[in-house]
């Protein structure tokens, strides 16, 4: 994680752009974070997508977030951070419904 | 003509030492057997590793030994197979609570019809005197270098915990009583715990006759009522509380009875009946495995989801 | 192309749970139904989502016998995907990825290893690169290979917009347009595809809908964007035949219960535990026509029993055996290690049981998700005392299959413990095989010596002259089964003369096995017997190697390669005798102490003197045997390490 901090993507500025990967709604899928699901009108989106709805996260200290530039859970504290770093915060991800189909045995 | 518990002696030579508790035991499992009249053809008794290992050659039974620790899983496999057999696993406190406490657990998570015998004298007697799982912590028996560092567990307590539907604990040398509660046990559907409290004269110079005999008592003698059926939600709310304490009692002085029945829980052999409807006629061990030295299985019809057909 | 000279290979990598499972099998149904016989690989990870794996597919009229790299065609759609596969494709190979992954920083890429991460970026850094998925996409053009950027962002959308489906299975979706592009252009039509989905996803309309859409959607790009097949793939010579589609640990799943299988236990563990939970999917099963009508019975089923671990999974096989039940436990390495105590008893209690071992990379945890075939040792010696018991390992799935029957022979006519040795490689590796191939009506039942009716003077451990007793199920009459050493009765002795008679009534038995079990099945010479060059190996590298000897042949290498399949009772006389007709041996494993060299030097007194090893738990490839075997024969190394694979 600390290598990503370095270097993030360079993302526009979080409060002003009103797309579906900035809304508290939308979870990213765990594979492909450029289509997420919209929790708000239970369908799915893409991350550039936006509508009426748009709600902003608002990270708060000791729950946990998404973080889908490291693929793994984060608390609000490390959001804080990541997010100016240019990570990309969710409130968690979104799983294939029938995903058992994909996985394998693995220890 | 009915058994006498003679009937289910072996004739071996039983080289326990003067004094050992497991002579109460092997003979109030005796009695029990002779009054239930079972047949031996059709009794298994199995036995871990420790003095009580040598019971399965003193009892006319489809006696096995196996390992240290492993007579309950053994016990398992014999009863799957075949559901229909009376199904033994007798072993120490180390071998059942020790070194075998894993399956002592899990056989209760499943409620298999089979009775667990422990014969408790809070030592390894083949090693020479150990801590058994049920010493107390700071006891130093004289066979012991220095004090026990481990508590004692409770293993009534731990039956509860793990899913068992019997639990009873008798004492050694009350034969008449213990074979009661043997009985009791083996007549239970499901898995049934006999902790049986046996002084070992050899290495246990605490826990010893006279120690026990000061101690323990009945719990339906001190309490006429004394009924450990829990059979439903309300009996659960309104005994179990005096169960428990009933229990956890040990030290000044130790219940003896039978402290715990549910007959409510499905039996491992009935859970699998439910998913495997020919499991009762055609258990694992008494099925037919070949017509006439085929196999009786076509893949191709069995396993036709594996068929890639457009 | 005309249909005999098909030989395609390709890769399908992602993150794992990212849908190249799915991928996967309908790229091998889509072979299969077009007439063709399939292999693919798995490599995947301990991880269970989000760390990188990778399918890999061989397609030939034959059944292949192996993968290899560089491959025809890649299907990478994530970032971390292009960045370890640009180098995996050859020359006029093509390589299908997601164009908005080009930006992708390594170091931004979390799930990949450091390791790789630090190799990559030196790579980059020596070229002038920017360490990004789109350096890679660059060398691999520079490498001759087609580069084939999908905007899979706006296909996905497209498909949304035309299916009206909201697309849960994103994963899915995703990797059928990749693969529908990949199918197309290696020279597949689009009908042989949708069919294939259709298989895979039967009984769900919405997901074969959305599957469908989406693979014609993929055809239009590539017909419009990038130019579609010069020419179609020829139907295959198997169109039509009747074919399953199944992995290793599947295969002796079938093989078992075809074999009579009545009771299984097991501890869940990597790669065993696939296949009881196959074995418990199938549990309750129709007899087939000839047994019914022998029978007068229609149906039957068989116990599969989860324990709380190993210890009690061997020990329950153990007591359903005695009981009479026709028993089997599966694990793998370290539960084998569990096992070893309860091996011992049952080699002393005479006590029939299977135990399938499904090797994989160690010491201890190790590499749980990858090939190993490091267990021989352990298979062989487990068990405290004497400890003789046989040992099989099967070198294929079909002989998997007709093994896992005679282990269950072998167990209770020899009242002993089988190990059936098998790997992870064939665990996870999924071919075709057609009726011929898993025939119950070739397969006998045998259950040796076992009496039904034992009468009062039954001795379970009566000396007998070949050392088999006869055998009496628990229930029956009053008896002794021992872990002790005992007399006749099964009573316990420590009399001298009684254990000199029981240790030789013991060995007596491994002699009668030694006999009654044919050399044919314990070792086999492949190939022209008279080569001076013999290749040694077992277990799942078999059919790999066997294409090694055709690579080496066309190189004007003539080799023949020993397989041993049966390490107790050892065929010592026939192997010394190949072994000793041979100028060259060369020892193949995928251990690093060459066990079976050790083992052939122990039992045989030969020494081999040259070794091809693979010790980096991916699997073999037939084009690395034949390079490894050409070097020594060229240079008389010693030892050559091969290391495909990522």
């Amino acid at each position: 994680m600390q290598e990503a901090r370095r270097d993030g993507e360079k993302s526009p500025s979080r409060s002003t752009v009103k797309m579906c990967a900035y809304c508290k709604y939308w979870r990213p899928n765990v594979f492909y974070p450029y289509i997420g699901y919209c929790e708000k009108h239970n369908k799915m989106t893409f991350d550039t997508d936006s509508c009426d709805n748009f709600e902003p996260i608002k990270v708060k200290p000791g729950e946990l977030y998404w973080c889908s530039t490291c693929k793994t859970r984060v608390t609000g504290e490390e959001a804080k951070v990541l997010v100016r770093f240019g990570h990309r915060i969710h409130r968690n991800a979104y799983v294939d419904p029938d995903i058992k189909e994909e996985l394998y045995s693995v220890f | 003509m009915a058994r006498s518990w003679m009937d289910y002696k072996t004739g071996a030579w039983v080289q326990w030492c003067p004094g050992c508790g497991n002579y109460g035991i092997l003979n109030a499992l005796h009695r029990a057997l002779a009054e239930l009249d079972i047949d031996p053809s059709r009794l298994v008794v199995v036995t871990g590793i420790g003095c009580s290992g040598r019971s399965c050659y003193y009892t006319k039974a489809n006696a096995m030994h196996v390992l240290h620790g492993r007579a309950i899983p053994a016990a398992t496999g014999i009863k799957i197979a075949n559901p229909n057999l009376t199904v033994i696993a007798e072993g120490g406190d180390g071998d059942m609570l020790g070194i075998g406490v894993e399956h002592f657990v899990s056989v209760g998570r499943r409620n298999i019809d089979i009775t667990v015998i422990i014969h408790d004298n809070s030592v390894y007697g083949l090693t020479k005197g150990q801590a058994g799982p049920t010493l107390p912590s700071w006891w130093r028996t004289k066979a012991l270098p220095g004090p026990n560092l481990h508590d004692n567990l409770n293993p009534l307590l731990l039956a509860l915990a793990s899913g068992y539907t019997f639990i009873a604990r008798g004492y050694a040398y009350h034969v008449a009583q213990t074979k009661e509660l043997i009985k009791k046990a083996i007549e239970h559907k499901g898995t049934s715990l006999v902790q049986i409290l046996q002084p070992c004269p050899t290495y246990n110079n605490l826990m010893t006759k006279q120690w026990y005999e000061e101690r323990i008592y009945y719990l339906e003698e001190e309490d006429p009522n004394w009924d450990p059926l829990v059979a439903s939600p309300e009996d659960f709310k309104s005994k179990m509380s005096i169960i428990l304490e009933k229990m956890i009692e040990w030290g000044d002085r130790i219940p003896l009875g039978v402290f715990y029945i549910n007959p409510a829980k499905d039996t491992f052999e009935q859970r699998l009946e439910k998913v495997i409807p020919t499991y009762r006629e055609y258990p694992p061990a008494a099925r037919p495995v070949a017509a006439n030295g085929k196999p009786l299985v076509d893949p191709w019809q069995v396993f036709a989801d594996k068929i890639v057909k457009a | 192309m005309a249909q005999n000279n098909v030989d395609i290979k390709f890769l399908i990598g992602g993150p794992q749970g990212g849908g190249i499972e799915s991928a996967g099998q309908i790229a091998l149904k889509t072979f299969i139904l077009k007439g063709y016989q399939v292999i693919g690989t798995r490599e995947y990870q301990s991880n269970i989502m989000g760390a990188h794996s990778y399918f890999t597919i061989r397609v030939k009229p034959e059944r292949p016998g192996a993968i290899n790299f560089p491959v025809d065609a890649a299907v990478v759609l994530d970032a971390e995907s292009v960045l370890t596969h640009f180098q995996d494709v050859k020359k006029g190979g093509f390589m299908v990825y997601d164009t908005t992954t080009l930006k992708t920083k390594i170091a931004n890429i979390a799930p990949m290893p450091k390791p790789l991460k630090d190799r990559l970026t030196a790579f980059f850094q020596e070229r002038g690169l920017e360490p990004t998925a789109e350096s890679a996409v660059k060398i691999a053009e520079e490498n001759g290979v087609k580069t084939i950027g999908l905007p899979m962002k706006n296909l996905i959308r497209e498909v949304a917009h035309k299916t009206g489906a909201p697309l849960s299975r994103v994963s899915k979706t995703l990797n059928t347009i990749g693969l529908a592009t990949t199918l197309y252009l290696l020279g597949v039509e689009a009908s042989w595809i949708e069919k294939a989905i259709a298989v895979h996803f039967a009984a769900k309309k919405k997901v074969v809908d959305m599957n469908v859409e989406a693979a014609k959607l993929a055809i239009n790009y590539v017909d419009e964007h990038i130019g579609g097949p010069c020419c179609f793939l020829p139907e295959g010579p198997n169109l039509g035949k009747e074919a399953m589609l199944v992995t290793g640990n599947e295969i002796v799943a079938i093989g078992k219960t075809v074999g009579g299988l009545t009771l299984q236990t097991y501890y869940p563990i990597t790669p065993a535990s696939d296949e009881a939970l196959f074995l418990e999917g199938h549990r309750n099963y129709d007899l087939a026509p000839w047994a019914a009508e022998a029978l007068e019975l229609k149906k039957l089923g068989s116990v599969v029993l989860q324990t709380e671990d190993e210890l009690s999974a061997i020990m329950a096989a153990i007591g359903a055996a005695v009981a009479g039940a026709r028993s089997a436990t599966s694990t793998s390495g370290p539960g084998f290690a569990l096992m070893n105590e309860a091996i011992s008893l049952a080699i002393m209690a005479e006590v029939p049981v299977v135990l399938t071992l499904w090797q994989r990379g160690g010491p201890s945890t190790g590499l749980p998700t990858r090939e190993g075939q490091q267990d021989l040792f352990h298979a062989l010696f487990s068990g405290h005392g004497d400890n003789p018991k046989i040992v099989v390992a099967s070198g294929d799935h079909i002989e998997a299959f007709y093994d896992a029957i005679k282990a269950l022979n072998w167990a209770e006519k020899y009242q002993t413990p089988v190990v059936h040795l098998v790997d992870k490689y064939l665990a996870s590796t999924i071919t075709n095989v057609y009726r011929e191939d898993i025939d119950p009506l070739k397969a006998q039942i045998e259950r040796g010596k076992l009496v039904e009716n034992p009468g009062p003077d039954y001795l379970r451990y009566k000396i007998t002259e070949d050392g088999i007793s006869p055998r009496a199920p628990m229930g029956k009459v009053p008896l002794v089964w021992t872990g002790l050493e005992h007399t006749e009765d099964g009573m316990p002795t420590e009399d001298p003369v009684v254990r000199e008679q029981m240790m030789a009534k013991r060995r007596r038995k491994f002699e009668t096995i030694a006999r009654e079990i044919p050399d044919d099945e314990k070792a086999v010479l492949h190939g022209d017997p008279d080569a001076k060059i013999t290749l040694v190996s077992w277990g799942s590298t078999k059919p790999i190697i066997l294409e090694a000897l055709k690579i080496l042949e066309r190189e004007g290498i003539k080799a023949n390669f020993l397989q041993l399949r049966i390490f107790y009772p050892f065929p010592t006389e026939k192997v010394r005798k190949i072994l000793e007709n041979a100028d060259l041996v060369i020892d193949i494993e995928q251990n690093d102490l060459g066990q079976a060299a050790f083992l052939i030097r122990g039992f045989t007194g030969f020494t081999i003197e040259h070794f091809v090893k693979k010790i980096t738990g991916r699997a073999l490839w037939d084009t690395e045997v034949a390079l490894a075997v050409k070097k020594i024969v060229e240079t008389g190394e010693r030892e050559v390490v091969v290391n495909g694979g990522a």
